[in-house]
């Protein structure tokens, strides 16, 4: 039995079509992410399975439950009566209500008996590590701990899913490292089916089994964090996930590229045609000055910023300049020249328009 | 080396001033309104509460108030929260026009109203009755009894409170009720358990406020209460006032008794508002909110039918009455068409000698009262968002506490203060301007302090640190930053200056020269001339829109 189905989910606001024929399942006991752009249609989605929102068009089913059905005589089960939970990236933790108000609330609304209410939200506030909190109010809380409480409160009453709107945006680096290792603990020990909806990249590849990534209200790529690192389905995929160097090529033999500045590619795999090369910037490391080749260019430094772990090294090769980011060998000043070793490795190649 | 002090001698100047007026408008009269109740015959004591306790059952008047204020407010929060809510929160149609109304009650005059439904539902000639007893043999209405008072004072009163609570509940973030419905809470339990817990501080200002309010309304009690010999804290303050001779210390002693009431309930909202509370209310809108309008499904109709009657009731219908009396010459019982003729606005506007004289006197004290009010309102805010000086939160304080005192209780004071010599302003256009300024100064510091909180103080900064002295900097860049809120605040206090009839009633001489047109239009209904009343009403009614709907139209907050 599979945890939800989204079934060619469409949505239009005004001219603007937010989700445009969208359609998914996620396994039980998973974690999937949304990732994408603001305005790629990611929250449209997590906010039509959530009951807030009205798709125009579709099918969505938790479990073997319709909720959402645009067909005739169709369904839109109210918000209240799916059964799920949901973290919202402002917290909208009730401020008028102590810790254990606010994580009794969902119990309290279902006519739950008030010691089965108690052990509920003690066993919550446990899960959560925030045993002995229950009679403080919000507005004494640190971000992370009113974080702590959201999620208190959504686990309380045991929902069938568990929606995650942007849930690491609001805290700080450090505060979002732990609680992404929190969340993920959280869900082991739970086994509770998660929607997550991110735009950010580190944060989907860290806390999902699976990730969709959208723009402009399609699905772009579907896969795993590892599927989608290594193997963007696109270059706004690959663009998305981290700053890359882009430039179009053409091949001269199957395992030959010509780059857009005229310097050759040696690839490791074969190709034809035209293609479009994408180079992480952790791709290439830069050399003393030396005999040119393939997958070795000869380049001048155009900028050099230390910013700790790394250095951010603008290499100017022919007509492209490069991003990199290299963390080895000496500083090459602003005007020195280098060879920039390319790892063949590590390219990212898509079929370029002939 | 000499140290410049850090505030130059005009900023002192400009304290002490207003310190000076501060004293003058609220703080002087309630002194006196103090010292007056507890004159005796015999010098001091407590003499003049037991007096009123013993020879004037004051317990019923006590009785009868609470259960008149009580009930108004009640009232007031279903219909005013209910609106607000419907508005704020939900997607109920036509929510322009349902804001217009209420507004459009808030601005009319209270006794209006009243009027109306006298013509309506007095119990042996209102039309309703007249007209019931024509179709079904009863004549069911009565409201010239404590329930008529209540309803029709709530008519006016919800109004107040809608724009209290609806502004603080438009300024929730929308996920507060999402959460509660994702956790599956019905629209019912989000409401009581959410939305309006949230709102919390306001929802009781509202209270509070109402209740202080509708110990000071007089003239529906008047219009209403009085023939049917309900008493209550108003009523019974003008019989003293009218008694022969007057009873100024009973007067006093009653104020006193609302005014340490109206304290207590004050001290309730404080507590509510200090600080350590705020942050279990204060709802932060971060970035991304969404106003998350609750769908009202098939409770629509239902909603419409309740916002849409509220405001038949409370403006639409009233006005027509109004209308249809003043252009009807034989008053009760018909709604016949054969009587009508202009003759009501031809006697007011060319035969009543002292028309343009009335009309006059109105605008002078309501304009006169504007003029101090802004003044003395822009600096008290002044120096207590833009200056460290000593005694600026005081000042504020001062200025602003006679929100907590029942209209009535105030004028009283005010009488006594300015009754005897050196300083006998009693029965002169002077003293009916000063009260009334002193009743406005609240909302008028309460709003240009808003406006200051509302203009970054680094662009009076940047002025300052290109060399403009503190008086230049004013002048040329807070005021003009300011222009739309005083340009607003003015508008309203005149506008309540104008159909203010407390302060004119209890505290003019009686002849033409402090007669204003609220005063004429009550004078003319206790002779019985309901329809010269109506037309002078709408005579009222016409000045008041020419001046609000201009700044309606710019305003966008009150939209």
């Amino acid at each position: 039995m599979s945890g939800v189905v989204v079934e060619k989910l469409s949505k239009v606001f005004g001219t603007v079509r937010a989700v445009d024929d969208v359609s998914f399942g996620v396994a039980e006991g998973s974690i999937l992410s949304l990732l994408g752009p603001s305005g790629c249609g990611k929250t449209t989605i997590l906010r039509s399975i959530a009951g807030l929102e009205a798709p125009d068009s579709g099918r969505i089913r938790l479990g073997d439950r319709p909720v959402f059905d645009a067909a005739e005589g169709g369904v839109l089960v109210p918000a209240e009566e799916r059964n799920l939970g949901m973290v919202f990236q402002a917290y909208a933790i009730w401020p008028h209500m102590t810790v254990f108000e606010n994580v009794a609330f969902g119990l309290k609304v279902r006519g739950t008996a008030r010691a089965a209410t108690e052990a509920a939200v003690a066993a919550a506030l446990r899960l959560v590590r925030l045993d002995g909190y229950g009679a403080r109010y919000p507005s004494e809380l640190s971000g992370g701990q009113q974080q702590r409480v959201v999620l208190a409160r959504c686990l309380a009453y045991k929902p069938t899913l568990l929606l995650l709107d942007e849930p690491l945006a609001n805290l700080d680096a450090r505060l979002r490292d732990e609680m992404r290792v929190e969340l993920r603990r959280i869900q082991r020990e739970t086994g509770t089916t998660m929607i997550a909806v991110t735009h950010d990249q580190a944060e989907a590849l860290a806390l999902s089994d699976r990730i969709l990534v959208m723009d402009k209200g399609r699905i772009v790529q579907d896969g795993t964090p590892e599927e989608i690192w290594r193997r963007p389905a696109a270059p706004f995929v690959a663009d998305f996930l981290g700053t890359v160097n882009r430039f179009a090529a053409r091949t001269l033999d199957p395992t030959t590229l010509v780059a857009e500045n005229g310097a050759r590619v040696a690839l490791a795999h074969g190709l034809s045609g035209a293609a479009e090369i994408c180079l992480r910037p952790t791709g290439a490391v830069l050399e003393a000055p030396g005999v040119a080749g393939p997958n070795r260019w000869p380049g001048v430094v155009a900028a050099s910023l230390f910013v700790g772990e790394y250095r951010e090294v603008k290499v100017r090769c022919g007509t492209l300049e490069l991003d990199l980011r290299i963390s080895a060998g000496p500083d090459y000043p602003p005007g020195a020249p280098v060879t920039v070793v390319i790892d063949p490795e590590r390219l990212i190649l898509f079929r370029g328009e002939a | 080396m000499k140290r410049k002090t850090e505030f130059g001698i005009g900023l002192w100047g400009l304290w002490l001033g207003l310190a000076v007026a501060v004293f003058v408008l609220s703080i002087y009269p309630l002194l006196w309104l103090a010292r007056g109740s507890f004159k005796t015959a015999a010098g001091y004591g407590f003499g003049r509460y037991v007096e009123l306790f013993d020879r004037f059952s004051f317990a019923d008047v006590l009785v009868n108030s609470w259960v008149y204020a009580l009930g108004t407010t009640a009232m007031s929060m279903v219909l005013g929260v209910g609106l607000a809510v419907l508005v704020a929160r939900t997607d109920i149609p036509g929510k322009g026009a349902i804001r217009l109304a209420t507004v459009l009650a808030f601005v009319s005059p209270p006794w209006l109203t009243a009027m109306a439904y006298v013509f309506l539902a007095s119990p042996n000639a209102g039309i309703v009755n007249v007209l019931m007893n024509g179709w079904f043999g009863v004549k069911p209405f009565d409201v010239h009894s404590m329930a008529g008072m209540i309803v029709v004072s709530a008519l006016f009163l919800y109004a107040f409170v809608f724009l209290t609570v609806e502004s603080a509940l438009t300024a929730i973030d929308g996920s507060y009720e999402e959460a509660a419905r994702i956790a599956g809470a019905g629209r019912w339990a989000v409401l009581f358990r959410v939305t309006l817990p949230l709102v919390t501080p306001a929802l009781v200002a509202a209270a509070v406020f109402s209740l202080i309010i509708a110990w000071g309304l007089f003239a529906t009690p008047a219009i209403l209460g009085l023939p049917a010999r309900v008493y209550v804290f108003s009523t019974q303050l003008y019989l003293f006032l009218n008694a022969f001779p007057p009873r100024l210390e009973l007067a006093a002693a009653m104020g006193m008794i609302f005014c340490l009431s109206a304290a207590v309930l004050g001290a309730v909202l404080y507590l509510l508002r200090r600080p350590g509370a705020a942050g279990r209310y204060a709802v932060i809108v971060g970035k991304g909110r969404r106003p998350a309008l609750l769908p009202l499904g098939h409770a629509k109709w239902g909603a419409l039918v309740f916002a849409w009657a509220t405001s038949t009731l409370s403006v639409l219908l009233p006005y027509v009455v109004i209308g249809f009396m003043s252009i009807n010459t034989s008053w009760y019982g018909e709604l016949s068409l054969a009587n009508v003729s202009l003759s009501n606005f031809v006697y007011v506007l060319t035969e009543y000698p002292n028309t343009l004289r009335v009309i006059g006197n109105s605008l002078q004290i309501a304009g006169i009262e504007t003029l101090i009010v802004l003044a003395v309102g822009l600096g008290v805010a002044y120096l207590s968002a833009r200056t460290s000086m000593p005694g600026r939160e005081a000042l504020k304080g001062f200025a602003t506490y006679t929100v907590l005192v029942p209209s009535v209780a105030f004028v009283a004071g005010v009488l006594w203060a300015w009754i005897q010599p050196p300083l006998a302003l009693y029965g002169t256009i002077a003293v009916i301007v000063l009260a009334q300024a002193a009743r406005s100064l609240p909302i008028a510091v309460r709003n240009i302090a808003d406006g200051f909180r509302q203009l970054d103080p680094a662009l009076e900064e940047a002025a300052r640190i290109t060399g403009a002295g503190r008086f230049r900097v004013f002048v040329r860049v807070t005021l003009p930053l300011l222009r739309f809120v005083a340009l607003s605040t003015g508008t309203i206090v005149f506008l309540s200056g104008l159909r203010d009839l407390n302060t004119p009633l209890f505290l003019g001489s009686g002849s033409t020269d402090t007669l204003t047109l609220a005063v004429l239009i009550f004078q003319f209904w206790g002779e019985g001339r309901a329809g010269e009343s109506a037309a002078f009403s709408i005579l009222l009614l016409v000045l008041t829109l020419v001046i609000f709907l201009p700044l309606y139209r710019r305003e966008p907050s009150l939209r």
